[in-house]
């Protein structure tokens, strides 16, 4: 403060008040994704080695497909998602499906409509994907299903139809038996649960899809192979609709995300700057 | 597309919600409670669905005897909601502690820790036939690695050249949390933008409703912080 007790620029601006930053955050956000502009964008090698893994897959494969989006992370993660069925279905892939999270299941519903959109066809139950249900218990539940599917689910899927009215599904009943899988965690972290009771004591090679937030606690398992690709958060989602030519929800929201981490870094660079200048004029500073 | 009362009050939930940042207020309070009633219900709801289909079902089906224990497990969590048989929950929680311990710890050691150290050192992060850029990323890796194990040795003090490895592990650690916040920050933008577009924004259709609503909203706040109902702190 000055010698008559009136803030400098540097202090006030140092006190800016948290709503007025909320404010400029929502409309560099509703701006973007309102009026967008054409940015480069390339892709990262997280979304590459994710969308060779889905191409890896061969034709006509059972794998198993763990899907635990929530509402408020679909938006990220529902490009990622659906796409990686279409590309599924599209080389005629038998998917079975299960959810550890209760927002699961109307979830998967709403993906497989999309994805029937997509591939412009629709997809059978029963013939291309099974869905198992929901499956509590977190780490527990899943290791007892992935030990013995038909053990903990008393050999019924989702709809109360005995499984093994399925032809292709008769073989299936531990995590054994897929050599691929993939799980979409959301944003809980839950991605070394399935290294640990999935694709460690089974052999499957998985592919993750995760918010952004995970990625710090996976890139050791991405290195070491043992999660084979992630579709990391909403970046993620925009590669996989870049790479597959099907630009949408993701590529709007990247727009917006990114000029509102500019607008962060400016505010996190000035703070700093405005600290050191206010601290240099032996201003007292918290 | 045509506009739902869904949409609508998927829209006008997320306003009254997004309205905490200006301040405590009971329009943010009001939403909060219907959307944790309206949460824990579907949630107990999906959860005593479980339950009952893979629990009480197969209990009472040939050859199920066995999953009357978890059944009998569960309804005893319950007992906690009554003073005099509150410690009888505990058998159940120990149980599932304890189960959960025993599923975790049993291949950690081999996902966790053995794959995890091997994913630092070469031949996974190799330093002989790879581009320069690949070599410092990872003598990074293994040098970052292991002054960040150093860093957590409490048992002696470090002196001479050994402080710059332990001041060298220190640096690696806040480099790693300051990832992990950016990450965490990308993520609540994803988040912030994820909602906008799908709940607020989207259909076109439904823009005249989020913004009037907004509109009203702002308006009843500032008829509130001025008359003293609401509280800008």
């Amino acid at each position: 403060m000055t010698e008559a007790g009136e803030k400098t620029f540097f202090e006030k601006a140092l006190d800016l008040d948290h709503r007025i930053i909320a404010t400029i955050v929502f409309i560099i956000i509703s701006l973007f994704i309102l009026v967008p502009v054409s940015l480069p964008f390339p892709v990262s090698q997280y979304g590459q080695n994710y969308y060779n893994f889905v191409k890896s897959i061969p034709e006509g494969e059972i794998i198993g497909f763990m899907l635990s989006d929530t509402p408020s992370t679909r938006p990220q993660l529902e490009s990622a998602s659906v796409l990686t069925l279409v590309e599924l279905w599209q080389k005629n892939v038998k998917i079975v499906f299960w959810e550890d999270e209760p927002y699961g299941p109307p979830i998967l519903k709403d993906y497989i409509a999309l994805a029937e959109l997509k591939l412009g066809r629709t997809v059978e139950y029963g013939v291309d994907y099974v869905d198992l249900g929901y499956i509590a218990g977190e780490e527990t539940g899943a290791a007892a299903f992935l030990k013995d599917i038909r053990g903990l689910t008393g050999g019924k899927d989702a709809y109360g139809n005995n499984i093994d009215s399925y032809e292709w599904m008769k073989g299936i009943n531990s995590g054994s038996d897929w050599e691929y899988g993939f799980f979409n965690v959301a944003c809980r972290c839950t991605e070394p649960l399935y290294v640990r009771q999935w694709q460690m004591p089974y052999g499957t090679k998985v592919g993750s899809i995760n918010c952004a937030m995970d990625l710090p606690a996976i890139t050791l398992y991405l290195a070491t192979g043992q999660i084979a690709g992630t579709a990391n958060g909403l970046l993620g989602s925009a590669e996989i609709e870049y790479l597959t030519g099907n630009i949408g929800l993701a590529f709007g929201q990247t727009l917006a995300v990114s000029f509102g981490g500019v607008y962060f870094t400016i505010l996190v660079v000035l703070g700093n700057i405005f600290f050191f200048m206010a601290k240099a004029k032996g201003r007292p500073v918290t | 597309m045509a506009v739902t009362m869904g949409m609508i009050a998927g829209s006008w939930i997320c306003i009254m919600l997004y309205t905490m940042l200006y301040g405590d207020n009971f329009v943010s309070r009001t939403a909060e409670h219907i959307y944790m009633g309206l949460i824990a219900a579907y949630r107990f709801l999906v959860n005593f669905d479980f339950y009952y289909k893979k629990g009480v079902l197969q209990a009472v089906s040939p050859g199920g005897g066995l999953f009357v224990i978890p059944v009998i497990l569960g309804i005893l969590i319950y007992a906690r909601l009554h003073e005099k048989t509150r410690w009888v929950y505990r058998y159940p929680m120990a149980i599932i502690m304890g189960s959960m311990l025993g599923i975790t710890v049993r291949t950690t050691v081999f996902s966790q820790i053995l794959d995890q150290v091997k994913g630092n050192l070469p031949p996974i992060a190799p330093l002989v036939g790879v581009p320069p850029f690949t070599l410092v990323s990872n003598l990074i890796i293994i040098f970052g690695s292991l002054s960040a194990v150093v860093f957590f040795i409490f048992s002696q003090e470090f002196r001479g050249p050994t402080r710059y490895v332990h001041r060298f592990g220190r640096i690696i650690l806040l480099l790693g949390f300051g990832a992990t916040y950016g990450n965490t920050l990308s993520y609540r933008y994803e988040l912030l933008a994820g909602t906008f577009l799908s709940n607020m924004f989207s259909p076109p259709e439904i823009l005249p409703y989020t913004f009037g609503f907004a509109a009203a909203i702002a308006i009843i706040l500032i008829i509130g912080f001025k008359t003293g109902l609401a509280h800008w702190d």
